[in-house]
């Protein structure tokens, strides 16, 4: 087996059982849900907040796999990536910018990683710098404690290999080749 | 409406911990850990969902849920699983379940897909 199906192998292997680990204790929260008790109450929310980041971890593992799996990345357009975003997000997102260009990129993984971004306002601003489309989110408030944050990493491995994150203390800005 | 529902999942914690959810529901709930003991409780009882892991001792989820279709089983087969790829949602589908739920369960997804199975 090459290099490059190992790591896809293993991701997926290790995203499958963090899943089924993460499945019971998801289950306890929700058995815990309807007790009143305050402390059980903060528990249950805290039990819920590790497993919501620790799923976005299996996610990230997951396009790990994917991203090494080859295969060619498709271009999409601008426009339909900004509505791909909206689709995903529930239409949250505001776009500005000019959306006349092509960007190579797994559009799908990116447009969920960026709705999963804890950001206000919801606004993404395209542009373009020689052949790198830049994708610019302001106010975005990713937990930096440590890099990269589980966040950080599946914004790096939905953007694809070719693509770089940046996380400043104004926001988040994305570049992908352009198509 | 109550279902009748067989659940196979070989991790005892997740599965005892759904059991009793479903169960507090007001579904009857049993209980398999391997899939060849899951897919003999499904050929007795006859239940109206089957619940199945995927990766399971003796038989693997996929094999059970051909194993029914091949006996022209038209119980609701339900796969969950940690596969989140679309490649094992098609091999599901190609297997022959009904419904294909990624683990972490969404248990408000569950049960409103499991009222639609039983409306």
């Amino acid at each position: 087996m090459s290099d490059e199906r190992q790591v896809t192998h293993l991701s997926r292997a290790a995203a499958h059982d963090l899943r089924g680990r993460l499945n019971g204790l998801v289950l306890l929260g929700a058995l815990l849900d309807d007790h009143t008790d305050p402390m059980v109450q903060k528990a249950v929310e805290k039990l819920r907040r590790a497993t919501t980041e620790l799923t976005e971890l299996a996610t990230a593992l997951e396009a790990a796999g994917e991203l090494f799996a080859g295969g060619a990345v498709a271009a999409i357009e601008g426009a339909t990536f900004a509505s791909l975003l909206e689709e995903r997000s529930k239409g949250t997102w505001k776009v500005t910018g000019s959306t006349d260009v092509r960007l190579v990129v797994d559009a799908r993984a990116l447009a969920d990683a960026l709705s999963a971004l804890d950001s206000e306002p919801r606004e993404v601003v395209f542009g373009s710098e020689g052949d790198v489309v830049t994708l610019r989110v302001e106010g975005v408030r990713p937990r930096l404690g440590s890099s990269p944050s589980l966040r950080g990493l599946r914004l790096e491995l939905a953007a694809g290999r070719d693509a770089e994150v940046v996380i400043d203390e104004s926001g988040l800005t994305v570049r992908v080749p352009r198509g | 409406m109550a279902l009748r529902i067989v659940l196979i999942d070989d991790d005892d914690d997740a599965r005892e911990l759904l059991a009793m959810l479903l169960g507090a529901d007001g579904h009857q709930v049993v209980e398999e850990r391997d899939g060849r003991a899951g897919l003999e409780r499904v050929r007795r009882d006859g239940p109206d969902v089957v619940l199945v892991d995927l990766q399971l001792p003796e038989l693997s989820g996929l094999e059970v849920a051909k194993a029914l279709r091949e006996d022209g089983s038209t119980t609701h087969l339900v796969a969950l699983t940690g596969r989140a790829q679309e490649s094992d949602r098609v091999a599901t589908a190609e297997a022959g379940f009904d419904h294909h739920v990624t683990k972490p369960v969404d248990l408000a997804a569950l049960r409103a897909h499991l009222r639609e199975v039983a409306s």
